[in-house]
C-alpha cells in the first residue's frame, strides 16, 4: 500500500509538471468544473506523498489487525491502485487532455486518425479526440456505477435485514419477490425500460440500474443475518431482553460491514459492465456525450478500418472491472480469515 | 514378540499463517503382532496426527515430516515409499477407522459400493464378487438385513451402524494392523460398548494388531495390552497397561488417572489437572508439562527430560526418575 | 417428489404470468406511440392512425386490453406483430431455434471448459497452475462480452479470416450440399458461441474450484485415501461427485445471465435470435412481439431452474427419497 501511495504521488507530480500550462489555463478559465479539476490535480500528489510518509514510520499500525491484513493483501492493493488511477484520471480529465470531448476538430482532415502523439488514442469518425472522450467517459461510467451501487447496497441490505430479522410471512413475501427478480433476465428488462423511455440521463439510469440490482445482495445479507441470529451472543442479548431495534443496530449491522463492503466492491464492476452494455446497444449514455459503452458502439461500424475506437474503451472497462474484482476478492480474504 | 510396526523419531509439523505447528515431536513406539497399543492423551496432544502420519494421510504441504522420522512396517519405511507402493499398504495392510463415521463416509455413494471399492482397489475381483463380499462384511459387523442395507446411503443409517460400516470397510482386505482413531467418541454410551465389543471380537478373530487412540482411560483399561501416554506432541510414558495404571511414573499420567471417576475409591471430588494443553505453535521450554506439574523443579523449566526406565518395558520422560546423584532436590 | 414438481410448476407459472404482466404494463406506460412508430418515415393521416389503433385494439382502456390479451393468450394467440404484419408467434418461431442453438453451444463451452479447469484447480489448490488459472479466469470474467465479440470479429474474422463475422449462414447456403450446409452453420456459430461461452466458463471454473476445494476438505476424502484408492479415483469419484451438486444449482442460476448475454452477442454478430428480435421490436414499439419474447425468455429460465432443482434432488441421495 505504501508503494502504491508513492506511485500515485509520483504520477500526480509528473502530471502537475508536464501539464502545468494547462492547469494555469484551467485556473484562469473561471469555469467551476475546470477549477475543481485543476485543484484536485494540484492537491493529490502532496496528499499521496503524505500518506506514504505516515505509513513509513515503524509501528504506524498494529501488525495483526484487519487493516494490516488488508494492506498486506496484494490483490487488494493492486485492485485499489487500478481503481484509484482510473478515478483520478476521470476527476482531472480536463487537466490531462486539452481537447473538448465533443468538439469535432476537423471533419475532413482529422476523422478516424490512428493513435499519435497529438491524439494518444486516435480520433473517431467525427474527428473527436478519443483520449479526451475516454477520460470524460470514465466520469460517466464510474459515476453511474458509484451511484447505482450505493442504491444497491442500501436497498439490498435493508430488505435482507428486514427479511432476516422479522422472518415469518414478511420474509417469505420478500424472498419470493427476490426469486422473481432473479428469474428475469436483467439485460432484457433494462432493454425494455431503457429503450422505451429513450436515453435516460445520468440519475434516472443510475437509479434504474440500482433498483434492478439488489436482489442478489438481499439474499446474501439475509443469509448472513440468519446465521448471526444462530450465534450465542445474540441469543444471550435476546435473553437479556434487548429490544429488536437495538439488537439490529448494535449487534447485527456492525457484523454486516464486511459482507456489504465485499458485495459493493464486486457490484461496481458488474454495474460498469451492464451500463456499458446498454450504452453499446445505444440506450444508455446520451450521444454525443461519451460513455465507454457508446464509444464502442460508434467503433462497431468502423471495427475493421479504425479498430482503435473500440479497443481502448473496452480495455478501460476491462481494467475497471478487474480492479474492482481484485478489491472485492482482497477484501473478502482479509475481512474473513476463514475464507483463506 | 516381534514389532510389526516400528515408529521412530516421528516429527510432524504444519506450516500455517500463525507459524510452524509442531504437532508431533520425536515420537517412537512399537506395535507388536497381535497386540493392542492404546494411545491416550487430551485433545491437541498429537494423537490423531500421529495416527494419520503412519499412512501419510497428512496433506503435504502444509504438513511435513522431520528428516529423522521413520515409520517401518514389515521392514519398509512408509515415509519414503513411493505413493504407488504406499497405496498397496493403505487399506490392505494397515486400515483405519475414524472418529466421525457420518462425515467419514461419502454421502452420495451407497455404503455397499464404498466397501466393495475398497476390495477392488486391492484385489483383482469382479464387481459382483466384491459386492458379495461387501454384503458378507456387513453381516460380519452385525448389520441386520445386509443384502438390503448394502444399497443404503450413509444418511439412512444411525451413527452406530455407520461406524459398523466403517469397520467392515476397514476389514475388507484383512489388514494386519487396524488404526482406530477415537472410534466411539462420537457415539452414544450404549452404542460405544457395542462397538468396542465388536472391535475386540474381530481383533481376536482376524489376529490383528490394533493402535487404539482415545482420550478415555476407562475405555483403554479394558482394551489395550500396552499404553502410550501423549502430552504436548510427544509420548511422556509408555508401558504395559497394568504397570502404567498401577504405578504411573509420570506426574501427567497420575493426573489423568486421578481425573477418572472411580467407584472403587471413595473420593468426594475428582481432581483435574490445573491449566490446559499448550498450543503447538509455542510449546513451553524444558519439559512441556512443567507449567501444569505439581512436582515441577528448576531443571524442568530448562531441559527436556530423556526417557527413563520405570520398570520392565516401562519408560517415562520425567526428571523425577533421574537416579544420578544430587539431582533430586 | 410429485408434490414437489407440482408446487414448482405452479410457482413457475406464477412467475411467467407476473413477467408477462410487468412487460404488458411497462410497454403501455412508456412514452411513444406504437402506431406512429411504424410510420417513422412517412406522414399518414390521423384517420389511418385511428384505424390501425382500432384494429390493434389499442383504443380501449388498459384493463380491457389486458383481459383481452390474456384471453387470446389462453387460446395460444400471442397477437399480431405491428411492424412485420404477421403473427408474433411466427417471429418467435423463427428466432427461437437460433437462440437455443447459440445458448446450448455456449452452455456446452462454459460447463465443459469450466468444469475441467475447476476440477484441475480444486485438485491441486495453491499450485502454480491454480494461481495462473485463477488470474486468467478473473481476467476473462472481467471482459465486456460485446467487446470480446468485436475483438473476435476483428482478429479471427478480419485479420485471420478463419470465421465469418456475422449471421447464421452464408449467402450461398442454399446451393450447398447437406454436409456443406452443416459446416457452414458450424462456421457461423463458432465466434458467437465462443463469445457467449467464455465468460460463463470463467464463472463455472471459479465456482467449481471452490466446490472442489470444499469437497476435498471433507473427512470422506481421507477415508477414500486410507482405503488405498488411487488419487484419480479420489478426485473423480469421491470429490467430483460431491462437487457436482453445487454445479447443478449454478446451471440453474446461469440461465438468466446467459439470456442477457445472448442479447448482446446476437446484436454484435447479427445473429437472428430472440435477443436481436426483442431489441428490434422494442425500438419499433412492437408490443406483442416484446411481450411474447419476454414471456418465452422467462419460461425458458424458469423451466431451466426447475430442471436444475429436480436434478439436484435426484442427484443428492439425502433428498431423493423424500
Amino acid at each position: 500500500m505504501r508503494r502504491l501511495s508513492l506511485a500515485i504521488a509520483i504520477a500526480g507530480a509528473a502530471v502537475v509538471v508536464l501539464r502545468f500550462p494547462r492547469i494555469m489555463e484551467l485556473f484562469s478559465s473561471g469555469a467551476a468544473g475546470s477549477i475543481v479539476a485543476a485543484v484536485c490535480a494540484v492537491l493529490v500528489p502532496p496528499a499521496a506523498g503524505l500518506a506514504w510518509h505516515w505509513n513509513r514510520r515503524p509501528g504506524a499500525r498494529p501488525s495483526e489487525s484487519r487493516t494490516a491484513r488488508l494492506l498486506d493483501n496484494r490483490q487488494f492493493v493492486l485492485g485499489t491502485g487500478v481503481v484509484a488511477l482510473l478515478t483520478y484520471a476521470a476527476v482531472i480529465a480536463p487537466v490531462l487532455s486539452s481537447f473538448d470531448p465533443n468538439t469535432q476538430t476537423d471533419l475532413l482532415g482529422a476523422a478516424t486518425l490512428a493513435p499519435s502523439l497529438q491524439h494518444p488514442f486516435g480520433t473517431d469518425f467525427y474527428s473527436r479526440d478519443l483520449f479526451s472522450r475516454m477520460l470524460y467517459g470514465a466520469r460517466w461510467s464510474l459515476g453511474i456505477a458509484f451511484v447505482a451501487v450505493t442504491l444497491v447496497v442500501v436497498v439490498g441490505t435493508s430488505v435482507g435485514v428486514i427479511a432476516g430479522v422479522t422472518g415469518g410471512i414478511v420474509d417469505s413475501v420478500l424472498m419470493r419477490m427476490v426469486d422473481g427478480g432473479l428469474a428475469i433476465p436483467r439485460v432484457l428488462l433494462l432493454l425494455v425500460v431503457a429503450a422505451l423511455w429513450g436515453n435516460l440521463g445520468f440519475f434516472p439510469l443510475a437509479v434504474l440500474l440500482g433498483l434492478t440490482g439488489w436482489f442478489g445482495v438481499s439474499r446474501i445479507i439475509r443469509a448472513e443475518v440468519l446465521s448471526l441470529k444462530e450465534r450465542t451472543f445474540l441469543a444471550a442479548a435476546r435473553a437479556l431482553g434487548i429490544s429488536q431495534l437495538r439488537l439490529v443496530v448494535r449487534h447485527i449491522l456492525p457484523n454486516l460491514v464486511a459482507p456489504v463492503t465485499v458485495t459493493a466492491a464486486l457490484g461496481v464492476g458488474n454495474i460498469v459492465l451492464i451500463e456499458a452494455s446498454l450504452s453499446y446497444l445505444g440506450i444508455g449514455a446520451r450521444p454525443p456525450d461519451p460513455g465507454w459503452g457508446n464509444i464502442i458502439r460508434e467503433g462497431h461500424e468502423l471495427i475493421f478500418t479504425a479498430p482503435w475506437i473500440s479497443i481502448f474503451p473496452g480495455a478501460a472497462i476491462f481494467l475497471t472491472v478487474i480492479g474492482f474484482s481484485l478489491v472485492g476478492d482482497g477484501l473478502r480474504t482479509a475481512l474473513n480469515p476463514r475464507a483463506s | 514378540m516381534t514389532a510389526l510396526l516400528r515408529v521412530r523419531h516421528l516429527s510432524t509439523s504444519f506450516q500455517t499463517e500463525a507459524g510452524l505447528v509442531r504437532a508431533v515431536d520425536d515420537v517412537s513406539f512399537d506395535l507388536a503382532e497381535g497386540e493392542t497399543l492404546g494411545l491416550v492423551g487430551e485433545s491437541g496432544s498429537g494423537k490423531t496426527v500421529t495416527a494419520l502420519s503412519i499412512l501419510r494421510l497428512i496433506p503435504q504441504p502444509p504438513g511435513a515430516f522431520g528428516p529423522e522420522s521413520r515409520i517401518e512396517y514389515d521392514g519398509v519405511d512408509l515415509l519414503r515409499l513411493p505413493s504407488r507402493e504406499l497405496r498397496k499398504v493403505r487399506g490392505a495392510q494397515i486400515a483405519m477407522i475414524f472418529q466421525e463415521p457420518m462425515s467419514s463416509l461419502n454421502p452420495v455413494l451407497t455404503v455397499g459400493s464404498q466397501i466393495s471399492e475398497a476390495i477392488r482397489a486391492h484385489e483383482p475381483v469382479s464387481r459382483k464378487e466384491a459386492n458379495d463380499r461387501a454384503v458378507e462384511l456387513l453381516d460380519l459387523v452385525g448389520i441386520p438385513e445386509p443384502g438390503r442395507r448394502f444399497r443404503d446411503y450413509p444418511h439412512q443409517m444411525s451413527g452406530g451402524m455407520q461406524q459398523r460400516v466403517m469397520i467392515g470397510m476397514a476389514l475388507s482386505c484383512r489388514p494386519k494392523i487396524l488404526i482406530a482413531d477415537e472410534p466411539t467418541t462420537a457415539l452414544d454410551v450404549t452404542i460405544q460398548a457395542q462397538i468396542l465389543d465388536l472391535l475386540l471380537e474381530l481383533k481376536e478373530r482376524f489376529a490383528m494388531s490394533v493402535l487404539f487412540i482415545t482420550h478415555d482411560l476407562g475405555v483403554l483399561a479394558g482394551v489395550a495390552d500396552r499404553v502410550a501416554v501423549m502430552y504436548g506432541g510427544s509420548i511422556v510414558e509408555q508401558g504395559p497397561v497394568r504397570a502404567v495404571f498401577e504405578q504411573p511414573a509420570h506426574p501427567y499420567t497420575r493426573g489423568l488417572l486421578h481425573a477418572v471417576p472411580r467407584v472403587d475409591r471413595p473420593s468426594d471430588r475428582i481432581e483435574g489437572i490445573p491449566g490446559s494443553v499448550p498450543t503447538a505453535t509455542a510449546w513451553p521450554s524444558g519439559c512441556r508439562f512443567h507449567p501444569r506439574c505439581s512436582e515441577c523443579m528448576k531443571r524442568c523449566e530448562v531441559d527436556a527430560p530423556p526417557s527413563y526406565s520405570a520398570g520392565t518395558d516401562h519408560t517415562a520422560r520425567c526428571w523425577l526418575l533421574d537416579q544420578s546423584e544430587g539431582q533430586r532436590q | 417428489m410429485g408434490r414437489f414438481v407440482l408446487r414448482r410448476l405452479a410457482q413457475s407459472a406464477v412467475i411467467v404470468f407476473l413477467v408477462a404482466t410487468l412487460t404488458f404494463v411497462l410497454l403501455r406506460m412508456a412514452p411513444g406511440d406504437p402506431v406512429r412508430a411504424q410510420f417513422r418515415d412517412v406522414t399518414v393521416s390521423q384517420e389511418v392512425i385511428d384505424e390501425y389503433r382500432r384494429s390493434w385494439g389499442l383504443d380501449r382502456s388498459m384493463p380491457v386490453q389486458y383481459v383481452q390479451y390474456l384471453g387470446n393468450l389462453i387460446r395460444g394467440d400471442f397477437g399480431q406483430s405491428f411492424s412485420l404484419h404477421r403473427p408474433a408467434w411466427d417471429v418467435i418461431r423463427e428466432a427461437l431455434p437460433n437462440t437455443v442453438v447459440l445458448a446450448l453451444a455456449a452452455l456446452g463451452i462454459s460447463f465443459a471448459t469450466g468444469m475441467v479447469l475447476g476440477t484441475a484447480q480444486g485438485a491441486n489448490p495453491n499450485s502454480r497452475m491454480d494461481h495462473t488459472l485463477t488470474v486468467i479466469t478473473l481476467a476473462v470474467f472481467s471482459i465486456p462480452i460485446f467487446w470480446l465479440g468485436l475483438m473476435f470479429m476483428l482478429v479471427f474474422g478480419q485479420w485471420m479470416g478463419w470465421f465469418p463475422i456475422g449471421g447464421e449462414v452464408s449467402p450461398v447456403y442454399r446451393g450447398l450440399p447437406l454436409v456443406g450446409q452443416l459446416a457452414d452453420r458450424f462456421r457461423h456459430l463458432v465466434l458467437p458461441a465462443l463469445t457467449l461461452g467464455l465468460g460463463g466458463a470463467a464463472v463455472v471454473a471459479r465456482f467449481h474450484r471452490a466446490a472442489m476445494a470444499e469437497a476435498f476438505a471433507e473427512n470422506f476424502i481421507r477415508t477414500a485415501r486410507a482405503k488405498g484408492l488411487s488419487e484419480q479415483t479420489v478426485v473423480l469419484k469421491h470429490a467430483l461427485r460431491n462437487a457436482l451438486l453445487p454445479a447443478i444449482t449454478m446451471f440453474g442460476l446461469s440461465l438468466p445471465v446467459l439470456f442477457s448475454g445472448s442479447v448482446l452477442v446476437e446484436y454484435v454478430f447479427a445473429w437472428h435470435g430472440m435477443g436481436l428480435a426483442a431489441f428490434e421490436a422494442v425500438g419499433r414499439r412492437d408490443y406483442n412481439v416484446v411481450t411474447a419474447i419476454t414471456m418465452i425468455g422467462a419460461t425458458l429460465v424458469v423451466a431451466g431452474n426447475m430442471v436444475a432443482d429436480l436434478l439436484y434432488r435426484l442427484a443428492d441421495p439425502r433428498t431423493a427419497e423424500s
